[in-house]
């Protein structure tokens, strides 16, 4: 266990709403997510001094974080736009607790939101698309987003013996999840038939491995153990957190089938002084559904290679080992872009409460969440804990 | 650009000595003097011993598929014509891994461990962009 371990709390988290939405832009969900928040934990606007975002791509500023203070008129003492990918929202809770534990300011709202859905030019959507591979020694290949992934499925199905079934098995148990989150963009079953007959995108992927495209956005509020204790909420302590980063662009992946999570995931349960037995619920970054599985194994959620069997024996659903993603995740919940991972957070947040309904893990206290940016390269890990855990 | 030209690199200085090789039908790599490690992409350093004595040298063109997909919804239209077209990662003899194509190659052909050469197709005057096909192709009896 090392300094810093349960200082900093979490005491307020919510999501907008999700899927297509129109009467509102970033800014406005990110301030309606914000109010959500603070209203969750019994705070004003007043009470935040410091800030941190992440810049939308479909409503960019050269300096969203400023952008963001500004359009809130709030003038916080710390104030970050963050950008790593899809592991932003995960790395910066590090980063507000860090400022939090240093004395540069006591509340940190967080707060983010992107219209993939309907915000996008179609000029904007197609640089997005084009923006995954390195400019020059990859996308002239003309590899998308997805196909990125399948190399990385394909590579673990070789190394592994990983059958086709399994990665369909990941889509389905995020849509069974998402089934019993009313807020949840994709809700109708789905069986393993569906996804292997489904479109296909990238091979070995189709079209319900990959995650979904979405407007949405999410909060939270983080502070100090001290003052987290007098607030609405039980508070959801941040136990243990780590980074690593191996590569950003797959051509420089040093491992295909293993990636930085496995530094990441060290540090955070050393950090936590706790290990991947002591897990009672996940949020794992699921763009992709093989990310799911190499993220099992490099976090030791699951023996290496065996994330394809553990999968197809119900280890992530709801009732199995590990249950992932009560919510539904990217797969099935939202994906919004840079904001999705927050979704994890606030769902961990839920179920460390004990307020997540019909899809509540019994007798949740320590929960890990994950994310990864670019292609498997930016890693971020948190463990989260319960009053009892401290 | 219009929607039917293919996405072109953009070179840098650090780059031009390898896209006048793809031109001339060499797979250039840069090759540490000092320390003998072997880099692509191009750097102002050895990213081994950190030595700046780079010289650029010839491939032997050949390596393996590391792994491959094929992409059946392209990322831009230039590519719309080719679906399902494949994109691999080839481990070089020499050491390093990059991304390319695999033409004049089966869906059944192709599979990791696959080994593979280089080829050059003209994207325009400058840019031979390289891609790979099946060694001993000329072999394989129809």
């Amino acid at each position: 266990m090392t300094k810093g371990r349960g200082q900093v709390a979490i005491v307020g988290a919510a999501d907008t709403a999700v899927g297509k939405i129109t009467d509102l832009d970033c800014q406005a969900l990110c301030a309606v997510a914000a109010e959500k928040a603070l209203a969750d934990a019994g705070l004003n606007f007043a009470d935040v001094d410091g800030l941190v975002t992440c810049n939308a791509m479909s409503q960019p500023f050269l300096y969203p974080a400023e952008a963001l203070a500004e359009y809130l008129q709030i003038f916080p003492n710390y104030c970050v736009g963050l950008g790593a990918g899809g592991a932003a929202a995960v790395s910066v809770i590090q980063h507000a607790a860090l400022a939090i534990e240093a004395g540069l300011c006591e509340t940190v709202l967080i707060t983010m939101a992107d219209r993939l859905r309907s915000g996008l030019t179609r000029e904007q959507a197609r640089q997005m698309q084009s923006a995954a591979g390195h400019p020059e020694f990859e996308t002239p290949y003309g590899p998308s987003a997805p196909a990125l992934y399948a190399l990385v499925a394909q590579a673990h199905m070789h190394a592994y013996g990983t059958s086709r079934e399994a990665l369909a098995a990941v889509a389905v148990t995020m849509r069974e999840h998402a089934g019993l989150h009313p807020g949840a963009q994709k809700r109708d079953p789905i069986s393993i038939e569906d996804v292997l007959s489904s479109r296909p995108v990238a091979t070995p992927l189709n079209v319900l491995d990959c995650s979904l495209v979405s407007d949405g956005g999410a909060a939270i509020v983080l502070t100090s153990a001290e003052r987290a204790r007098n607030l609405r909420q039980p508070a959801v302590f941040l136990l243990g957190s780590g980074e690593g980063h191996s590569h950003e662009h797959l051509s420089a992946a040093h491992d295909l089938t293993r990636s930085a999570a496995v530094e990441s995931g060290r540090q955070a349960y050393a950090r936590a002084g706790l290990g991947p037995k002591d897990i009672d619920v996940a949020g794992l970054y699921d763009c992709f559904t093989p990310v799911v599985l190499v993220l099992l194994e490099d976090l030791g959620l699951c023996p290496r290679g065996e994330s394809g069997a553990f999968v197809l024996d119900g280890g992530i659903r709801l009732g199995g080992a590990l249950p992932v993603n009560p919510h539904g995740g990217l797969l099935s919940h939202c994906h919004p872009g840079n904001p999705g991972s927050m979704f994890h957070v606030t769902e961990m947040v839920t179920q460390l409460r004990g307020q997540a309904g019909k899809r509540q893990v019994p007798n949740a206290e320590v929960a890990l969440v994950h994310a990864q940016g670019g292609t498997l390269s930016s890693h971020s890990t948190l463990i989260l804990g319960s009053e009892a855990t401290r | 650009m219009s929607a039917n030209d293919y996405i072109l690199p953009r070179v840098t200085p650090l780059s031009a000595a390898y896209w006048e090789g793809c031109r001339i039908g060499e797979l250039r790599l840069q090759h540490c003097l000092d320390c003998g490690h072997v880099q692509l992409p191009p750097r102002f350093h050895c990213t081994r011993c950190r030595g700046s004595r780079l010289e650029w040298r010839a491939s032997s063109g050949r390596g393996r598929v590391e792994s491959f997909t094929w992409i059946h919804i392209p990322l831009a239209e230039a590519w719309a014509h080719e679906v399902p077209y494949a994109v691999a990662l080839i481990r070089l003899e020499e050491g390093p891994m990059m991304m390319s194509n695999l033409r004049e190659c089966s869906e059944s052909q192709l599979s990791v461990g696959l080994e593979v050469t280089v080829t050059f197709e003209a994207r325009n005057e400058t840019i031979h962009l390289p891609q790979f096909r099946p060694a001993g192709e000329e072999e394989v009896t129809p």
